[in-house]
């Protein structure tokens, strides 16, 4: 065969990869598929006194203390920022702690300063498990189907108990384009150790620190691959 | 006992080709690929392959020589999605010449695109 001649062609819009429909399906849970334009986001935390070198473990949450959840992909705390042109959802919450507790959603959306409370997630008694496959508690569908606003998400945890808590919070979130490219390729991680930061590619998971060279794993989440059949 | 009629066979020393040209065209470019015509005889069809993705964004034109085939008009293209159409044509064609396909990409995804031409004639 022959190759005549070679060009550049502008963007018309979006499709697909050839044949996506048979290649990115992610069977997650009985009848639920995550379409090509959607990517699932972790936001959890572990209090434990074992260290971890999954991204998203910390030391035993003190009395009266509160903290943000992580980001699984990235090791970030939160509040995560959406691009424009994004729509983020709830799908599933899922709570095991050993002391009370309280978790709050909070948003900060344009034009407001500062995060507002907006959900209160679980007010529970230590040792209660909790986990809720959401229909819709939270999707910024909601009040922005269009993604035109780029508000801050955060998720905090603090523990209402009168001693250190162990367990874990762990919240399932889809982020879906709307119209928008694709993500980028790469994202910035952040050493759970060390805390220096570097960009990987996007499906990257066992990361070495190029800082500390201790291991650490964050979330390839981007296209989750299947899991169980309906 | 009579015997059956003959069956009908092709002239003699007409055969049937394919000429087949597939690219995976990258994402907003545009690809121009050539065959030689292996017969002299008719084109009898010319068979368009989209994969499911392309979401009409992927444009694909087929001739040869200075003749547009499918489409028949000059600088129009073809757009589909999971499809793969099959257009019948009755063209002459002379061994030798070329085969040309052009493929647009206006997507932001690669696509593996194919023609495929059919071909009855004589190889002499």
């Amino acid at each position: 065969m022959i190759l005549v001649e070679t060009g550049a062609y502008p963007q018309e819009g979006i499709g697909k990869p050839d044949y996506s429909r048979e290649i990115s399906t992610g069977q997650i849970r009985p009848g639920f598929e995550l379409k090509y334009s959607q990517t699932l986001l972790a936001f959890l935390v572990s209090f434990s006194s074992v260290a971890s070198a999954f991204n998203w473990f910390k030391a035993p949450l003190a009395a009266g203390a509160m903290v943000h959840c992580v980001n699984g992909a990235t090791g970030f705390d939160l509040p995560y920022t959406t691009a424009l042109g994004y729509t983020l959802t709830m799908i599933s919450i899922g709570i095991a702690l050993d002391q009370d507790v309280d978790i709050w959603l909070l948003l900060r959306v344009p034009p407001a300063p500062v995060v507002q409370r907006h959900l209160c997630l679980a007010k529970l008694a230590g040792g209660t498990p909790f986990y809720v496959p959401e229909v819709v508690s939270f999707s910024s569908a909601t009040f922005d189907a269009e993604g035109a606003v780029s508000f801050d998400f955060d998720l905090q945890v603090t523990n209402i108990g009168g001693d250190d808590m162990e367990g874990q919070v762990g919240v399932y979130m889809i982020l879906e384009a709307v119209g928008t490219p694709p993500l980028p390729a790469i994202k910035t991680v952040k050493c759970k150790w060390c805390e220096a930061t570097k960009d990987v590619p996007i499906e990257a998971t066992t990361i070495i620190c190029d800082v500390c060279s201790n291991l650490f794993i964050v979330y390839p989440l981007r296209q989750p691959r299947g899991v169980t059949q309906p | 006992m009579t015997m059956p009629p003959p069956l009908p066979t092709a002239p003699t020393g007409e055969i049937t080709k394919q000429v087949p040209l597939a690219y995976l065209v990258p994402a907003a470019q545009r690809v121009k690929i050539s065959e030689l015509c292996p017969l002299t005889g008719i084109m009898t069809s010319v068979t368009m392959h989209f994969p499911d993705g392309c979401n009409g964004l992927v444009h694909v034109a087929f001739g040869h020589g200075d003749k547009w085939v499918a489409p028949s008009e000059i600088n129009t293209f073809i757009s589909l999605n999971n499809a793969t159409p099959v257009f019948p044509t009755s063209e002459p064609v002379v061994k030798n010449e070329h085969f040309w396909a052009e493929i647009r990409n206006g997507d932001v995804n690669p696509h593996l695109i194919s023609v495929i031409t059919v071909i009855v004639g004589r190889e002499d």
